[in-house]
Order: C-alpha cells, then sequence, then structure tokens
C-alpha cells in the first residue's frame, strides 16, 4: 500500500527530527531550571511565571504563533535585536519552526519534571549539603537522577509535541519546502492536493513509527536501574 | 570548641538558645517539641536563625550583626539524621564515595578501609538501601558523615527508629565511635540512658529554651532533670579501665586503685569502659571495717561529696577515684548515719548496666585473678 518515499517526503521528515531534537536540547535546560524553580522555591510572582509556562497549553496554537511572530519577526522588537546582532533569522527560517516547537512544548516538559522534582526528599538535598556538596553537585548527583524518570517523560514528551507542532509553526515559520514544511505540515499539504492521499499515509506511518519508538527509547531510559557506583 | 548563641522564630515556636561545647560528646536533651532538632539543624547550617552568633573554634559560622551566614555545605558539620538519609539511588560503596569526594583538602577523619572496618561495611557495600535494616543504614549513614571529613558530628537521635535488638548493637558502633575518633559530637536524645551511656556534657531543653548545661552527671542528677524526667532516681556513671579478661569469663576492671570483676564484656584491655549506675542499686554503709555476711559481693571505698538537700530529700554525691556517684536519701537517714563532705564511707553497688547489659560488680584484690 505504501510506496517508496518520495524526496519532497524524506525531507520534511529529516527537517522534523532536527527541528525536534534541537528544540529538546536547546529547551531541556530551560524546563529543568524551571521545574526546579516551581517545584522548590517560594517567591513573589510564582503564579504569574506559572501561568506564562503553561500559556502555550491553553491558547489556541495559531495565536501563540502569531504572537511569537509578532515578537521574532524581522519587525518584532526581539526579532529585529536577534538580526542586527547576531544575524539570526527566525520568521519564515527553519529555526523559526524550532522555536514555535520548543515554546509549545515547554509545558507539557515542565510539568512532569515538576512533579518529580517535588517528590524528590529534600532531607537527601539537606544531607548532602551536610556531607560538603556543592548545589550542583547535589543537583547533578541527588536530585536529577532521583528525578530520572520524570524528567525523561517530560524530555520525551517535549520531543512528541515538538515532531506533532502545527498551528505555531505554520504561522510564525509558514510552509516553505525543505526549510519549514515539518511531517504535520507535508501531511496537510499533502491533503491540499488532489491525488495526495498516499503521500499523507506514507507520512502518517512514518510519525506513528518514530513516537513508538521514541516512547521505547524513553522507557528504556527511565527503566530501574542496578545500584551504579559512584 | 563550639559557642553558640542564637534566637529563631518560625510558626509560633520560639528558639532562644545559647551553649558552649567543648571536645567530647555534649547531649542535647528534653521531650520532644523541646527544640532539638531545630537547634542541631540551625548548627548544621540548614536553618538560619534571626539574629545571634555561631562560632566553631575560630570560625564564625553566623553572625546577624553582620550579616554572615555560611550555609551547611561550606560548614564541615557532619549530621547523622534518625532516618538515616541515604541517597536511595546509590549502593552503600556509592554513598560512601559521595562523602569521600566532599573531603578531598580537608584533614580526613577517618580513612576508607578503617571506616568500612570499623562500621563492619565490607559485606553491604554492594547493596542499596532498601536492602539494608535499619541499623545497617545508621552504620552506613555514620560512616559516610565521617568520611567527608568533618569537624563536629551531630547525632540526631540515632537510636530512635530502631527496635531495641539493633540499638543494642549500634551503641557499640557508637562507643567505638566516641573512643577512637578525636572528634566533637553532639548527641540529640530523649532517652536518659543515652545520656549516661554517652555525653561527658549535657543540655536539657525545654520549649525551645535551655533549663540546664554541665557535666552529665551534674546534669543526671540536677533537680531539672528528674523534673523533666519525672524518675526521681539518680544516674551516674562509672568509668573503669579494661585490666584483662579471665579464662573463666569475666572482665577485670580497675576503678583508681579499687579492683573489681563483671561478666565478661566486650572491650579490649586499656581501654576505659562506661558502666551505667541507678542510685537505688546503691547500699551506703558507714562502717569502717569490711562489710560481711551479705549477699552483695562488693565494697568499693568512697569518699561523700557534695549533699544537696531539698524537701526532705538529699541527693549525695560519692566520690569514687574520678568517677561520681549520686543517690537520694532521705534527710533523716543523712542525719542519722552522720553524713557530712568528706567523710569516708562504704557502697555496694547491686548492678551497672553496660551497653544496656545488666551486670552485678565484684570486687577483688588488685591483680586477683579468678581461679
Amino acid at each position: 500500500m505504501i510506496d517508496a518515499l518520495q524526496p519532497g517526503e524524506w525531507d520534511a521528515i529529516q527537517l522534523s527530527l532536527r527541528v525536534a531534537a534541537v528544540s529538546l536540547v536547546v529547551s531541556l535546560p530551560f524546563a529543568i531550571g524551571v521545574a526546579l524553580l516551581l517545584a522548590r522555591k517560594q517567591f513573589p510572582g510564582k503564579l504569574l511565571v506559572e501561568t506564562l509556562v503553561h500559556l502555550p497549553l491553553v491558547l489556541p496554537p495559531v495565536a501563540t504563533g502569531y504572537v511569537l511572530l509578532a515578537l521574532f519577526g524581522t519587525a518584532g522588537p526581539v526579532g529585529g535585536f536577534l538580526q542586527n546582532t547576531f544575524g539570526v533569522e527566525l520568521a519564515f527560517r527553519w529555526t523559526g519552526a524550532v522555536l514555535a516547537a520548543a515554546i509549545m512544548a515547554f509545558p507539557l516538559m515542565v510539568r512532569p519534571m515538576r512533579v518529580a522534582l517535588e517528590a524528590v526528599d529534600p532531607g537527601l538535598e539537606q544531607a548532602a549539603a551536610t556531607l560538603g556538596a556543592s548545589r550542583l553537585r547535589t543537583l547533578l548527583s541527588i536530585t536529577l537522577p532521583l528525578a530520572a524518570p520524570g524528567v525523561i517523560a517530560g524530555a520525551v514528551l517535549g520531543f512528541a509535541k515538538a515532531l506533532g507542532e502545527f498551528g505555531a509553526t505554520i504561522t510564525l515559520a509558514a510552509n516553505i519546502p525543505g526549510e519549514t514544511r515539518t511531517v504535520p505540515l507535508a501531511i496537510w499539504s499533502a491533503l491540499q492536493t488532489p491525488g495526495g492521499e498516499p503521500a499523507a499515509w506514507r507520512l502518517t506511518v512514518v510519525a506513528m513509527m518514530i513516537a513508538v519508538l521514541s516512547l521505547v527509547v524513553a522507557e528504556w531510559l527511565a527503566r530501574p536501574r542496578r545500584p551504579h557506583r559512584a | 570548641m563550639l559557642d553558640l548563641n542564637v534566637r529563631l522564630e518560625r510558626d509560633g515556636f520560639r528558639l532562644d538558645a545559647s551553649l558552649s561545647a567543648s571536645a567530647g560528646v555534649t547531649a542535647l536533651f528534653g521531650p520532644s517539641g523541646a527544640g532539638k532538632t531545630t537547634l542541631a539543624h540551625v548548627l548544621a547550617g540548614l536553618l538560619r536563625p534571626d539574629e545571634g552568633r555561631i562560632r566553631l573554634d575560630d570560625d564564625i559560622l553566623f553572625d546577624s550583626d553582620q550579616k554572615l551566614w555560611k550555609p551547611a555545605r561550606q560548614r564541615r558539620i557532619g549530621c547523622v539524621f534518625q532516618e538515616a538519609r541515604l541517597f536511595p539511588h546509590l549502593s552503600t560503596e556509592g554513598n560512601l564515595r559521595f562523602a569521600l569526594r566532599q573531603a578531598r583538602g580537608a584533614d580526613p577523619v577517618i580513612g576508607w578501609d578503617d571506616a568500612v572496618e570499623m562500621f563492619e561495611l565490607a559485606a553491604l557495600l554492594p547493596r542499596r538501601p532498601d536492602r539494608l535494616s535499619g541499623g545497617e543504614r545508621q552504620r552506613v549513614a555514620l560512616a559516610r558523615a565521617l568520611l567527608a571529613a568533618p569537624r563536629l558530628l551531630i547525632l540526631d537521635e540515632p537510636l530512635a527508629a530502631l527496635d531495641p535488638h539493633r540499638r543494642k548493637r549500634l551503641v557499640g558502633y557508637l562507643r567505638r565511635l566516641r573512643d577512637h575518633l578525636d572528634l566533637p559530637l553532639v548527641y540529640i536524645t530523649h532517652e536518659p540512658r543515652e545520656i549516661a551511656r554517652f555525653a561527658d556534657e549535657a543540655v536539657l531543653m525545654r520549649e525551645g529554651r535551655i533549663l540546664l548545661a554541665g557535666a552529665a552527671h551534674d546534669v543526671l542528677s540536677s533537680g531539672a532533670f528528674v523534673e523533666m524526667t519525672g524518675d526521681p532516681d539518680p544516674w551516674s556513671v562509672l568509668a573503669p579501665e579494661v585490666t584483662g579478661h579471665t579464662p573463666t569469663g569475666a572482665t577485670m576492671l580497675a576503678l583508681g586503685a579499687q579492683a573489681f570483676r563483671i561478666p565478661r564484656i566486650d572491650a579490649l584491655p586499656g581501654e576505659q569502659v562506661r558502666l551505667v549506675v541507678r542510685g537505688r542499686d546503691l547500699l551506703l554503709s558507714t562502717a569502717t571495717s569490711p562489710l560481711e555476711e551479705i549477699s552483695i559481693r562488693n565494697a568499693f571505698a568512697v569518699e561523700i561529696g557534695s549533699i544537696a538537700s531539698q524537701d526532705g530529700v538529699c541527693l549525695v554525691d560519692l566520690m569514687l577515684g574520678a568517677s561520681r556517684l549520686a543517690l537520694r536519701l532521705p534527710a533523716a537517714t543523712v542525719r542519722a548515719l552522720g553524713l557530712e563532705p568528706g567523710r569516708p564511707a562504704q557502697v555496694l553497688i547491686r548492678s551497672v548496666a553496660f551497653e544496656g547489659r545488666s551486670l552485678e560488680p565484684e570486687t577483688c584484690i588488685a591483680g586477683e585473678l579468678d581461679t
């Protein structure tokens, strides 16, 4: 039923993987940082931070994309600065697709990480401190390993969301073949084309395979460990 | 040398404490809710007081006037918590190595091999904390705290979560820790016997305040202590030296010029052991001739120390070499016997306790061996 993938479809798959991977790598430290902040600290304006983080989850994706376009477009305040200072262009570029995917995936990454971090006994971090461990060492050797299943779950959710992101991506980065046409955009485009159903099916099957594979990898990463010696 | 003077108010609880502790074991004693653990957290650097000062040797850890606060990770004050707090994702070895890595650059308190040997951890090294018993966890926690090279070690009721059998075993490890390492200890407890067993100094706490601090013996026989525990019978400690073991299963001990033996205990010749004595197990006689034809086969020559009288009851202190024994007698008895400071007397000791084991001492001529 499924013919070999066409070159344009391969481009879309590779682009999707690249966008999702880069989005994950870039947003992971921020997601862990925000999750730690929300899990461990009480500070004025915490509700505001929580709301901002969760906003992309409840806002229509197209609206999020439009806000991003207004901010990061060449004429936008942040976009203009980035282009003039670093020569980085986001709107209508694959980097824009990365930004859109990262923003949309962010709340999905933060939530399980926060829950897992909240479940780590602060008493263990205190114990590490009385042994003389720095904050960074405590975080890397104690807190994060103990929260690993939640952190991995968040990363996988974020990766999957980045692969599937549509609304914000098409608004900020448009639907340019080979530049910003990721798998979901390619499926949508195929469906807009008469006789495009086989192409849509092929891409859908590939998307499912990637999704299943990432779930398997996540399960493997979060498997119960034998004691590891420091 | 530790000097602490802090005030803290949290959720309706007020801590207002000042204390100093020197080398040896300082016991923090009080009912639950007295603020012992809060004070320990302040000392460890886990909780910042509102005002005051904390100094350890020449190192100022906290000074509210100078807005100076060293957090726990910069203090090198070890902590063994009631629940051990081992890192659950690391094996025993991983837990210990974590601590050892933090000790780099500091004077070690104990080496790896010695720690493994002292707490008998060789068989536990590959195991994770969820595969350890409560007592084993505490041993690992003790070794872990020591390997991080602390300048002072806080023990927060290390025995509280253990059943009596495991408690008895851990006491032996704590004794080794106290006797073999030159490390000041702050020992939190609500068990009077643990003060008698371990402490050189004791601090009584109630409702966030320090009621009394001083030598363990004085605190144990104080009115404040009696009032707090509701047990008027005073506690004392004999600290004889082990001179040897006999083939018939007795341990020979020397207390100043006096020799006596008890059923064999686990201690090495030359070691000083602590025997806990209750006042009710003491029998005082002012007779000058040897006491004979009685069932208790010991008599120690003592000198009456101080006599404190209150409400018709006297607390009498007896000097036995460098040790002191306390007992309570009715004021009328004290008068009838003509007891006064400096007067020689004899005391019979019905039983002493060593690490929870009750033993009957038997005096003998110095150097005499069991035949």
